[in-house]
């Protein structure tokens, strides 16, 4: 039986005392942003006022890659991205390439690195440079990047050339794999996004925890230099790693290196919407996860969904930010989550700095499974929490009539489980609430910023096919919950940005965000106030006052004041910046950029990345 | 998607030695059976229905959980019906469909399901697009059916 309490789970002999300093100038955002979410404590907030909220609505276009990847970082005078299992160099003036580093091309030998990359998108790149550089030694700065072959690979960020001395003790000279390790599962999806602590490079790796065995979400930190693996962090409980799989890190990841500290985020395990098969104590699931750089063991960690039958993984980075409360300058962790909650953690010990509370929720009925009587909360909520009858939407008579069916033939709730018998409603949805990179934090307003969705999932229960090598009693299917047009069935706005203030826990203004422009492919115009059916991602801030910020079908990149919520610039992209955006400073100007390349759950895949800066 | 096979398959085999020396209890050994009941090869009585029908059966089991129940695409896979997904596969055949969705899908472990229950799923893919077949889709005349409207 599992035991459900909050688990904080305090490993206090795990060196906290020791310390990593990080090269100089990298902890610090300011003309530089050399990792997601600004740098490695990820509040996706810079220092840079030059475009502030007098002059945002001069923006121009500053420069445009065609046919990119990621939103680039920007450090050592260059902008880098990565897709494809690419890696690739920017002029940080014009945005022109300067060179491609290819796994497939063939190296000063005549090899390449690898005879295949992935061809999936890149979610980031990062930056790695010696304390102790060698002069004149290739690879003292360098960049690493993951893809969907499963590498994470290692260039010279100043040339290009792939680190030959990476990953060479497994025979495969400018890359690591999690391949190369034993993964307790299949389905190795590809390598999780990288962050960069002290002299390790620490990556997850992404699996489907939906699936039927998938392998356990590993955690491995490979030495910069040697691609040397110094150790590896599994999710799951060694007395049941032959019982379920993934607990995967499949979004960004964050490091307090003074501390020596990395932090995760985790998923639920294999599979979603039934737990029959994992009625066993699983702590590490979809918690926080604060873990020692030097060892890889949990210093302290927060379960922030017990015995997850929603599908709420921890999408995002632990936000490492220092707000300020009754006075005081506080180290913290923020974790906005899926299920609509904000969690707010002391960052050495783990413990409540907003209150958590137990909340008792409805049991399962499902046979064989057994569901948590409480889940955690806090009074930072949002998305939706409760749906009547006569709230169910529909943009027509059919449309809602369509809509009215499902709702009398499911149950809902929040945090009610599936049972077995009917569909279920379930918000908010698998995709949030918020998601990756949905929230940034300002220490001049000391406002958290989180983008989040209103809407919902159908799930449904079934049991495999006969013959079927699905060795779960149940597995769960989930629609999103539109109707025949496409449009959510959850009343408007199906997308909201909210300010909430760090002092006080409470919110300090909340706006629809964004706008439907089309359903199911078919061009459909949404009044304003519904906001976007479809998002992901949020806002990066900058001490301008500015919170700039995409993630809205209706394609829109726009600057928005932070105190007030109100838009005070924007331009329609191509295809949508549903990506995190960021920001730099280059010869005394300051720019702004994001990948405006769509949502690849959308079917969209590369597209541009464009900046913007305030026009002569 | 060709150029991918070779790769593919020694990924998968990486993919099999790392489940057999897991410890995983009942995925090991069953790693390219996947097909439910459904997987027997179509027959001469065989109806397009039926072959969409099992089709939807294999989807929901191997599929659903990235492209949704209802192929409309979530939060990881992309839709697999619509205007993206036609502007991609119109005019092409429902072999390079097949050997696309065979040689990548599921993700991660590709090539896990038989050959007749992918071409069943081909078949689901071909009747939510719409596309104008009514035959039933075999590996044999795959290459000869036109993906349109
Ligand atoms: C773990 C998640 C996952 C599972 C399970 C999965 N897919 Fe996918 N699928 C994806 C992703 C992600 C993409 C986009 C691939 C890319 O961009 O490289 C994709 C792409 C596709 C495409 C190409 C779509 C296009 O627009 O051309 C097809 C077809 C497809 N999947 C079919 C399937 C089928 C059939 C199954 C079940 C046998 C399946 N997928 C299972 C995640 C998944």
């Amino acid at each position: 039986m599992p035991t459900r309490k909050s688990a904080l789970l305090c490993a206090a002999s795990v060196a906290v005392t020791v310390m990593f300093a990080g090269a100089p100038g990298y902890a610090q955002t300011g003309a530089e942003w050399p990792s997601f979410g600004g740098n490695q404590l990820g509040t996706q907030y810079s220092t840079l006022t030059q475009i502030n909220t007098k002059n945002a609505a001069n923006l121009k276009r500053a420069w445009t890659i065609k046919a990119a990847g990621s939103t680039p970082i920007f450090v050592n005078n260059t902008l880098y991205s990565c897709v494809e299992g690419i890696g690739i160099a920017y002029d940080p003036e014009t945005g022109a390439e300067r060179w491609k580093a290819d796994p497939t091309a063939p190296g000063p030998d005549g090899k390449p690195v690898s005879p295949r990359r992935g061809k999936d998108r890149c979610r980031t790149i990062v930056y790695w440079q010696s304390k102790t550089p060698v002069a004149g030694a290739p690879c003292q700065k360098r960049i690493f990047w993951g893809d969907e072959s499963n590498k994470f690979y290692a260039a010279d960020a100043n040339t290009g050339q792939f680190c030959r001395d990476f990953g060479t003790a497994k025979g495969h000279p400018g890359y690591v794999t999690h391949l190369d390790y034993d993964n307790l599962g299949q389905g190795v999806n590809r390598s999780g996004t990288p962050v960069i602590a002290g002299d390790l490079m620490v990556g997850g790796l992404y699996t489907s925890d939906a699936g039927i065995n998938p392998a356990d979400g590993f955690v491995r930190a490979f030495d910069v230099r040697t691609g040397e693996m110094k150790w590896e962090f599994d999710p799951i409980l060694p007395e049941y790693r032959n019982r379920a799989g993934a607990g995967n890190i499949w979004s960004t990841l964050s490091a307090d290196a003074a501390r020596g500290l990395v932090f995760i985020g985790t998923t639920s395990l294999s599979n979603d919407y039934y737990g029959g098969s994992r009625t066993f104590d699983d702590p590490l699931s979809d918690a926080v996860v604060a873990l020692s750089m030097q060892t890889g063991k949990v210093v302290w960690s927060r379960q922030l969904v017990h015995h997850d039958l929603w599908d709420y993984d921890i999408p995002s980075h632990p936000m490492l930010a220092t707000i300020t409360k009754g006075g005081k300058k506080l180290d913290v962790v923020i974790q906005h989550t899926k299920q609509g909650y904000v969690f707010v953690f002391d960052r050495a010990t783990g413990k409540d700095v907003y209150p958590t509370i137990e909340k008792p929720v409805p049991k399962t009925t499902v046979p064989g499974d057994v569901s948590s009587p409480t889940q955690p909360t806090t009074a930072m909520e949002y998305g939706l929490t409760k749906l009547n009858r006569d709230d169910v939407f529909g943009i027509n008579a059919e449309d809602r009539a369509a809509c009215l069916k499902d709702f009398d033939a499911a149950t809902n709730g929040k945090f009610l489980p599936t049972s077995a018998e009917k569909p279920n409603i379930i918000y908010p949805a698998n995709g949030g609430g918020s998601n990756i990179g949905s929230a940034s934090y300002d220490p001049q307003t000391n406002l958290l910023l989180v983008r989040y969705r209103n809407t919902a999932d159908f799930v449904e229960l079934r049991k495999p096919p006969a013959g079927s090598n699905n060795p779960h009693a149940y597995f769960g299917i989930f629609r999103r919950w539109v109707s025949p047009l496409g449009v959510p069935c959850t009343p408007p706005p199906w997308t909201e940005l909210a300010a909430f203030d760090m002092g006080t826990g409470k919110r300090a203004w909340t706006r629809p965000w964004g706008q439907m422009v089309e359903a199911k492919g078919k061009p459909l115009l949404g009044k304003e106030e519904w906001g976007t059916p479809w998002s992901t991602s949020g806002p990066v801030i900058t001490a301008g006052g500015i919170a700039f910020i995409g993630a809205s079908e209706d394609s829109y990149f726009s600057a928005v004041d932070v105190k007030t919520g109100k838009t005070i610039w924007r331009e329609k992209q191509e295809l949508a910046p549903f990506a995190v955006p960021m920001t730099y400073m280059h010869k005394g100007k300051q720019y702004v950029a994001v990948a405006a390349s769509g949502w690849a759950a959308m079917g969209q895949t590369v597209g541009d990345i464009v900046a913007y800066s305030l026009g002569k | 998607m060709s150029h991918s096979r070779t790769a593919a398959s020694s990924i998968l085999a990486t993919l099999i030695s790392a489940a057999l020396t897991a410890c995983c209890v009942a995925a090991a050994s069953a790693v390219r059976a996947q097909a439910p009941g459904a997987a027997s090869p179509p027959t001469s009585t065989d109806t397009f229905d039926a072959q969409v029908a099992r089709g939807q059966d294999e989807y929901l089991n191997a599929c659903a959980a990235c492209h949704s129940s209802d192929l409309s695409g979530g939060e990881i896979g992309p839709p697999l019906l619509g205007r993206l997904f036609n502007a991609k596969w119109k005019d092409k055949s429902a072999k390079e469909l097949y050997e696309l969705t065979r040689d990548t899908m599921p993700q991660g472990a590709p090539n896990t399901l038989t050959t007749a229950a992918y071409i069943d799923i081909v078949a689901l893919m071909i009747k939510s697009n719409e596309y104008k077949v009514s035959a039933p889709v075999t590996e044999e005349n795959a290459g000869g059916v036109v993906l349109a409207p």
